[in-house]
C-alpha cells in the first residue's frame, strides 16, 4: 500500500531543512480561481493574525491621511507598500476577564462568551468568531477552518488557542508547518482506500454512542467531527476540479531552526491555503501567552527575532537587550525602544503576508482583494493621561488593531484609519465582520452594537 | 451594624417559610421516586430527619466573622451566607462547597479581620462536611462524573507499543538479578538502569504526529484537556501507518514476537483472518470484540484483497481501523451499556482493568489483568490489591505513574524551562547541570516508588543521589564518586547528607533553578511551587493590570534591595498582600538558595535573610526551618499528594462529593506509615475510581 502513496513516508521524514522556501505558489491555485478565469467570482477569505503579549498602543495612535497621502508610524511603516489596502482601527478595548492575565487572554480574543458563562476552568469561553464566520463561509472547501500556531509550548488552552468551538473546547492549532503541509497535501487524502477505513471507524463511532447511553458524549460527537472532516477533504480531492497537484518540494520537517524560519514558514502556508482555496477561514497566532519560561512567545529576545542589538546602542540600557519580550514589557519606560523593535518585527510578519496574497493574481483583481485579514492582539500598553506610555503593563483598552483587503467588495474604502469612542468593545468589531458575511446577529458577546464608517 | 449582622440568626428571614414548604413537598417527592424504585433506603431517611440542625448550629459563628461582608446588604463574590440555606438541589452543595474550601485552606476570614477560634473552625468545618455529606444520587455517593476521554500522547505512545508487542510484560532493558535497580556497586556507584540514560521508546514518532497536550488543571489525564480537534483522525491514521510500516519493516526486534508473529500466523493459514482480527481488536479495544465489528474489519481486508492487493497491503487496512477506532482511542467504551436504571452502579471488571492500567501504566491492560477481569476476579479487594502492587513492580510503571503522576506532580516539565544566565552561570552550562538535576529529581522520585517508601520523604529525607558535577555544585563534602574522565558516562551514588540543608525535592537544583529568574531567585515563583505541588492550595491569579514583575529598584542607601526586601515593598499594597502574605513566606525560606541552587549565606553584600512566617502560624527560618513547618503539616501534605493523584487518576477536577474518598484515602494511607504504594492501592480502591454515574444529575 505504501508503494501508491505520492508523498512516501520517506519523503515526509526526510525532507531538507525547514529552511526552505515554498516556490509552487503560482501553479497551485485552483483552476477556477486562476487569473483569467472570471466565470465564478472567488470566493471571500477570512485570516485573523494574532501578535502575542500585547502591542506598545502609543505606536499605532496618529496614523493620518488617507490613501496615498496616508502616513504611517513608524511601528506600522513595513505595511507601506500596501498601506492602501488597509484600514487602522483605533480605540477598541478589548473583552475583559475577571481573572485576566496571560494565561487566560488569547482565547478572549475572538471571544463571544456572554458574561458569567464560565467554562470548567473559570474563563468565560464560548465558540468564537472564526467559527461562526466557517460555518457561513466555508461550503465548497475542503476545510472547515484551519488553526496555526507559531510556537513550540503550549501547556495552558486559554494561552494557547484563539479558536473555540465552545465553552472549554478550544478548535486546536498546528504548530508544526510540516503538519499544515501534511493536512494540505498529506496521504491520507490520496489513498483510495482512507475511505473504507474511515466508513468502519464512523460505524465504530456510531456503535460507541449508542452504547454510552445518557452519559456525556462530547468527546464522541467531536470525534465523528473528526471523520467528517477528513471525509470531506477526501471528497474535495476526489472532484476533479479541485485535484491540486502535488508539490515537488520536499515538506517542510521538523522543528524550524529559528524563530523567524518558522513564522516565515507559516506564513507560507497561510497564504498558500487561502490561495489554493483549502480553507476559507483561517487563525494564525504568532506566538501564545502562556506565562512559562524558555522557548516560549513569553521569553522571545531580540537574538530569537534576530534583531541586531548594537541597533539600541545609547538607547536602551545594555542590560535589557538579553530580557524577554513580556518581561520588557512590564517595564515599558526604559525598554520602549525594544517593545516598538519588537513590535515592528511582527507588523513585518503581517506585511510579508499581505504582500504574498497581493502578488497572487486571482479572478479581476488579486488574492488579497477578496480577503479581510484581521490583525491585532488582547493584551496593550494603554496612555496615561498624558498620552504617554502607560502603567502598569498590560490592560485591554485600546488593543491595536487592523484590518487589510478589500473583503470582495465588502470593505470597498480602504486605506485610512477610522477612530472610535474611548471604551468601544473590540467585539462590536467582530460583530460588524459577522453581520458583514450575512450572518444574522444582533450582538456578539459583550458587544454594544456594529461599528458604523467600516464597510 | 452589629444589630444587623446578628438578626438573621436569631430572627429568620419571613423566606424561610417557603424554603420549608418546598423541602416537604421535596422530601414527598423524594419519598415517591425512592418507592417507584423500590430501594428504599433507610439509614438515608434517617440521615435527612435531623438535617435543620448542623447549619442551626453554625449560623452564630457564621454571623459573627463572614456575614458582614458575605450578607444581604452587599453579599462579597456574590455570596449571602444569610439566605443560603438547606441544600436541596445538586447544585446548591456547590456554595457550600467553597465555604469548605475557602475556611480549610485558611483564605477566609481574611487576615486583617476577626479570626474564629480553632473549636469554631473545626465545629463549622464539621457542619459543612456533615451537610455536603447529603448529597446523594438516589441514596447512593456520587462518583463524579463519568466521561469517555481521548487518550492523551504518553496513553497513546504506550498502548501503541504494548498492542504490537503483545505480551509485552518483559522489561525490554537488561535487568541483572543479581544488581537489582538501585543496589549499589562494588565501586559505591548505583545501578540505575531503570532510568538512566533515559530509554528509547519505541514508539517515539508519535510525539512527531500528535499535538502536544494542554495541561491545565495540573495533569495530562484531565478529561477536559482532552477535546479532538478536527484533524486528530488524520493524525491518528499516520500514527498507524508508521507503526505499521515499523512493524512490517522489523524495525526493532522487539516486534519479531507480538503482532508480527501474528500477522505472519495468519499469512501462512495457521489462524483464519476473523480470528486474528477478533483477538486484535479484543486487545485494541480492551474489551471483546464484538460480531459485527469482526465483520466490519474483515470486510476491510476482503475488499483490497478483491481490489488485487497482496496479504501484507490488506491486512493492514484493518489492522489501521483498529489503531484509530473510538473502541480503541476513547477510554471508557469498555463498560457496556447496563439496563439498570440506577443512577450509580460499579464500573464492570473490564472497565476497571482498563481504568487500573491507564492509571499505573498509561496504557493498556495486560493478559494477567484481562484475563482476571473477564472471570470477574478484579473487584475482589485482595486481588485487586495483589494486581496493583504486581503492577509497581513491571517496567511499564516508568512510563505511567512515574512520569505521569510524578514528574507531574513535581511540575518537571516547566521546572525543565529555567533559563539561568548564561554569563553569569557558565558553570552550568558546562557541566550540562540542567540535565542531571532533572535526573537528580528523577532518580529520587523512582525510588521512593521501587523502594515503596514514606511520601514524606519528598518534603524531608537526608539521604539523596549525587554525581561528581552536581557534588561540586552543592559543594558536599566527603561525597564518595572521583572526577569521571571527560565524555565519561555519569556514575551516581547514593548519599547520606551531613545536615539536613540538603535532602527533599526542596533542596534541588531542578526546583531551585526552575523557580528562578535568569539572575536573581523569585520567592514568589518558589512559594507558588510550593503552594501548587507540596500544600496542593494553588494561590488565585493576580488580578488583571497588575504589575507582577520586580522592578530591581533602588533602596534608600542607593544600595539594591535583596529580593526579601523588594518582597516586603511588594507586600505594602493590600490588594497583592492577601494573596502574597501565604505565598512568599514559603519562597523566602528557602533564599539561601541562589538561582542555580548552591547554598549561599550572603546575597548582594548582605546576609541573607530567610525567615517567614504564615498568618497565624510559627516563625520559620531558612530550609531547615520549612521543612519543619511541612513536616509538622504532615496531614495537609498527605491529603494534598492523596488529592492530587486521585485527580490524576479519575482523569477531573475533585469537587465536594470526593471529600469522603479523599479522606478515607489519607486515614489509610497515614496508617501505613505514609507508604507511597498505599496511596495507590488506596486509590484504586477508592468508591470514585470504582463506580460511575450512569446519567447526569438534571442541574
Amino acid at each position: 500500500m505504501s508503494k501508491r502513496m505520492p508523498i512516501s513516508r520517506r519523503t515526509m521524514l526526510r525532507g531538507v531543512s525547514a529552511a526552505l522556501a515554498l516556490p509552487w505558489l503560482e501553479a497551485m491555485s485552483p483552476r477556477s480561481a486562476r487569473a483569467g478565469s472570471s466565470a465564478t467570482k472567488p470566493p471571500l477569505r477570512v485570516a485573523f493574525v494574532y501578535h502575542p503579549l500585547g502591542a506598545d498602543a502609543t505606536a499605532w495612535k496618529g496614523v493620518q491621511g488617507s490613501g496615498k497621502e496616508m502616513r504611517l508610524t513608524p511601528t506600522l511603516r513595513a505595511l507601506e507598500p500596501v498601506k492602501e489596502e488597509l484600514i487602522v482601527v483605533d480605540g477598541l478595548d478589548g473583552r475583559r476577564h475577571p481573572a485576566s492575565g496571560h494565561n487566560r487572554s488569547a482565547c478572549l480574543w475572538l471571544s463571544s462568551a456572554p458574561p458569567g458563562k464560565a467554562d470548567a476552568w473559570g474563563v468565560e469561553t464560548d465558540v468564537t468568531l472564526d467559527q461562526l464566520l466557517a460555518a457561513k463561509l466555508s461550503a465548497g472547501a475542503p476545510l472547515k477552518s484551519l488553526e496555526m500556531s507559531c510556537t513550540t509550548h503550549g501547556e495552558l488552552m486559554h494561552a494557547m488557542f484563539l479558536s473555540w468551538r465552545g465553552p472549554g473546547v478550544p478548535t486546536g492549532a498546528e504548530t508544526r508547518p510540516r503538519d499544515v503541509f501534511a493536512r494540505m497535501f498529506g496521504d491520507a487524502k490520496r489513498d483510495a482506500y482512507q475511505k473504507s477505513i474511515l466508513d468502519a471507524v464512523a460505524e465504530d463511532a456510531r456503535a460507541f454512542k449508542a452504547n454510552l447511553g445518557q452519559a456525556d458524549q462530547r468527546r464522541l460527537d467531536e470525534y465523528l467531527e473528526s471523520v467528517r472532516s477528513l471525509e470531506r477533504q477526501i471528497a474535495a480531492f476526489e472532484q476533479g476540479t479541485r485535484k491540486r497537484p502535488a508539490p515537488k518540494t520536499a515538506p517542510p520537517e521538523g522543528p524550524p531552526p529559528s524563530l523567524p524560519q518558522h513564522v516565515k514558514l507559516m506564513a507560507d502556508l497561510l497564504v498558500l491555503a487561502l490561495q489554493t482555496d483549502f480553507t476559507r477561514v483561517l487563525t494564525c497566532a504568532l506566538g501564545d501567552e502562556s506565562e512559562s519560561a524558555k522557548g516560549t512567545t513569553y521569553h522571545r529576545t531580540l537574538n530569537d527575532f534576530g534583531i541586531d542589538k548594537k541597533s539600541f546602542t545609547g538607547k536602551v540600557e545594555g542590560k535589557y537587550l538579553d530580557w524577554g519580550h513580556h518581561q520588557c514589557s512590564h517595564d515599558p519606560k526604559p525598554t520602549q525602544p525594544l517593545i516598538q523593535a519588537v513590535d515592528r518585527w511582527y507588523v513585518d510578519q503581517l506585511a510579508y503576508i499581505l504582500q504574498q496574497l497581493r502578488s497572487v493574481r486571482e479572478g479581476d483583481g488579486t488574492l488579497l482583494d477578496h480577503c479581510i485579514v484581521v490583525y491585532g492582539c488582547t493584551n496593550g500598553t494603554p496612555l496615561d493621561p498624558k498620552g504617554g506610555i502607560g502603567w502598569p503593563g498590560h490592560a485591554l483598552k485600546d488593543v491595536a488593531c487592523l484590518l487589510a483587503g478589500k473583503g470582495g467588495g465588502l470593505l470597498k474604502r480602504t486605506g485610512r484609519q477610522v477612530q472610535y469612542r474611548q471604551g468601544t468593545p473590540l467585539c462590536n468589531l467582530w460583530l460588524t465582520l459577522a453581520q458583514m458575511v450575512g450572518i444574522e446577529r444582533k450582538s456578539f458577546g459583550t458587544s454594544t452594537g456594529p461599528l458604523s464608517d467600516l464597510g | 451594624m452589629i444589630d444587623r449582622i446578628a438578626r438573621p440568626a436569631s430572627n429568620p428571614p419571613p423566606s424561610i417559610g417557603n424554603e420549608l414548604m418546598n423541602r416537604v413537598l421535596l422530601r414527598y417527592l423524594e419519598v415517591l421516586t425512592v418507592l417507584a424504585f423500590l430501594t428504599a433506603n433507610l439509614p438515608g431517611q434517617e440521615a435527612r430527619s435531623k438535617e435543620e440542625e448542623p447549619l442551626r448550629d453554625i449560623r452564630v459563628v457564621l454571623a459573627k466573622y463572614c456575614v458582614s461582608c458575605h450578607g444581604e446588604t452587599t453579599p462579597k463574590a456574590g455570596l449571602n451566607l444569610g439566605s443560603l440555606g438547606e441544600p436541596t438541589h445538586a447544585a446548591d452543595f456547590i456554595p457550600w462547597a467553597k465555604v469548605r474550601q475557602r475556611i480549610r485552606s485558611g483564605q477566609m476570614p481574611p487576615a486583617d479581620r476577626p479570626q474564629p477560634t480553632a473549636r469554631e473552625r473545626e465545629h463549622v468545618l464539621g457542619a459543612v462536611e456533615s451537610v455536603l455529606a447529603r448529597h446523594t444520587l438516589d441514596g447512593q455517593p456520587d462518583p463524579g462524573p463519568w466521561h469517555a476521554r481521548r487518550m492523551n500522547v504518553r496513553e497513546y505512545m504506550n498502548t501503541l507499543r504494548d498492542l504490537v508487542l503483545y505480551k509485552g510484560a518483559a522489561d525490554p532493558r537488561k535487568r541483572d538479578p543479581r544488581n537489582p535497580p538501585f543496589a549499589t556497586k562494588p565501586d559505591g556507584s548505583v545501578n540505575t538502569y531503570r532510568v538512566l540514560p533515559p530509554p528509547e521508546h519505541l514508539c517515539n514518532f508519535v510525539l512527531q504526529v500528535l499535538p502536544q497536550d494542554t495541561r491545565d488543571g495540573g495533569f495530562d489525564t484531565v478529561g477536559d484537556n482532552l477535546s479532538i480537534p478536527s484533524s486528530l483522525l488524520e493524525k491518528y491514521l499516520r500514527c498507524s501507518r508508521l507503526l505499521l510500516d515499523d512493524v512490517f519493516a522489523l524495525k526493532s526486534n522487539a516486534y519479531r514476537e507480538g503482532l508480527f508473529n501474528q500477522i505472519e500466523r495468519t499469512r501462512k493459514g495457521q489462524q483464519t483472518v476473523p480470528v486474528f482480527l477478533r483477538a486484535f481488536a479484543t486487545k485494541a479495544f480492551r474489551r471483546p470484540a464484538t460480531a459485527e465489528e469482526v465483520a466490519r474489519y474483515v470486510k476491510l481486508f476482503d475488499l483490497a484483497r478483491e481490489k488485487g492487493d497482496d496479504f501484507d497491503t490488506a491486512i493492514r487496512l484493518p489492522l489501521q481501523a483498529i489503531l484509530v477506532s473510538p473502541n480503541c482511542v476513547l477510554l471508557g467504551g469498555e463498560d457496556r451499556a447496563s439496563k439498570a436504571t440506577a443512577s450509580v452502579r460499579p464500573l464492570s471488571d473490564l472497565a476497571l482493568a482498563s481504568r487500573l492500567s491507564y492509571f499505573l501504566w498509561s496504557s493498556t491492560p495486560d493478559e494477567q489483568l484481562f484475563r482476571l477481569a473477564e472471570q470477574g476476579k478484579l473487584q475482589v479487594p485482595q486481588v485487586l490489591e495483589q494486581q496493583v502492587q504486581r503492577m509497581l513492580n513491571d517496567y511499564r510503571v516508568r512510563d505511567g505513574l512515574l512520569k505521569g503522576f510524578l514528574c507531574q506532580w513535581l511540575q518537571l516539565d516547566r521546572l525543565e524551562r529555567a533559563s539561568p544566565d548564561v554569563d553569569r552561570f557558565p558553570f552550568y552550562f558546562q557541566n550540562n547541570l540542567a540535565e542531571l538535576m532533572t535526573q537528580e529529581l528523577v532518580l529520587f522520585a523512582d525510588v521512593i516508588l521501587v523502594e515503596d517508601r514514606n511520601i514524606l520523604e519528598f518534603v524531608d529525607a537526608d539521604w539523596g543521589f549525587l554525581c561528581y558535577p552536581l557534588a561540586q555544585h552543592y559543594d558536599i563534602d566527603k561525597f564518595p564518586g572521583r572526577k569521571p574522565p571527560s565524555n565519561a558516562q555519569v556514575t551516581w551514588y547514593r548519599v547520606k547528607y551531613p545536615d539536613r540543608r540538603r535532602g527533599g525535592v526542596l533542596t534541588m537544583g531542578k526546583v531551585l533553578t526552575g523557580t528562578s529568574s535568569p539572575l536573581r531567585t523569585s520567592p514568589v515563583q518558589r512559594g507558588k511551587w510550593v503552594l501548587e505541588s507540596i500544600l496542593g492550595t494553588p494561590p488565585p491569579p493576580p488580578p488583571p493590570d497588575v504589575d507582577n514583575v520586580l522592578k530591581e529598584e533602588k533602596g534608600e542607601g542607593k544600595k539594591l534591595l535583596t529580593v526579601p526586601q523588594l518582597m516586603e515593598r511588594h507586600r505594602a499594597n493590600p490588594a497583592c498582600y492577601s494573596c502574597h502574605r501565604a505565598i512568599d513566606p514559603l519562597g523566602i525560606a528557602l533564599e539561601n538558595f541562589d538561582p542555580v541552587g548552591r547554598w549561599r549565606e550572603r546575597d548582594q553584600d548582605q546576609p541573607v535573610v530567610a525567615r517567614g512566617s504564615l498568618a497565624g502560624g510559627k516563625e520559620f527560618d531558612g530550609v531547615v526551618g520549612l521543612k519543619d513547618l511541612l513536616v509538622s503539616r504532615r496531614d495537609d501534605f498527605v491529603r494534598s499528594f492523596v488529592e492530587q493523584m486521585l485527580t490524576y487518576a479519575l482523569g477531573r477536577k475533585l469537587e465536594f462529593y470526593d471529600a469522603p474518598a479523599v479522606k478515607q484515602i489519607f486515614q489509610a494511607v497515614i496508617k501505613d506509615e505514609g507508604k507511597l504504594s498505599r496511596v495507590v492501592v488506596e486509590v484504586a480502591r477508592s468508591y470514585p475510581f470504582r463506580h460511575r454515574r450512569t446519567k447526569e444529575p438534571t442541574p
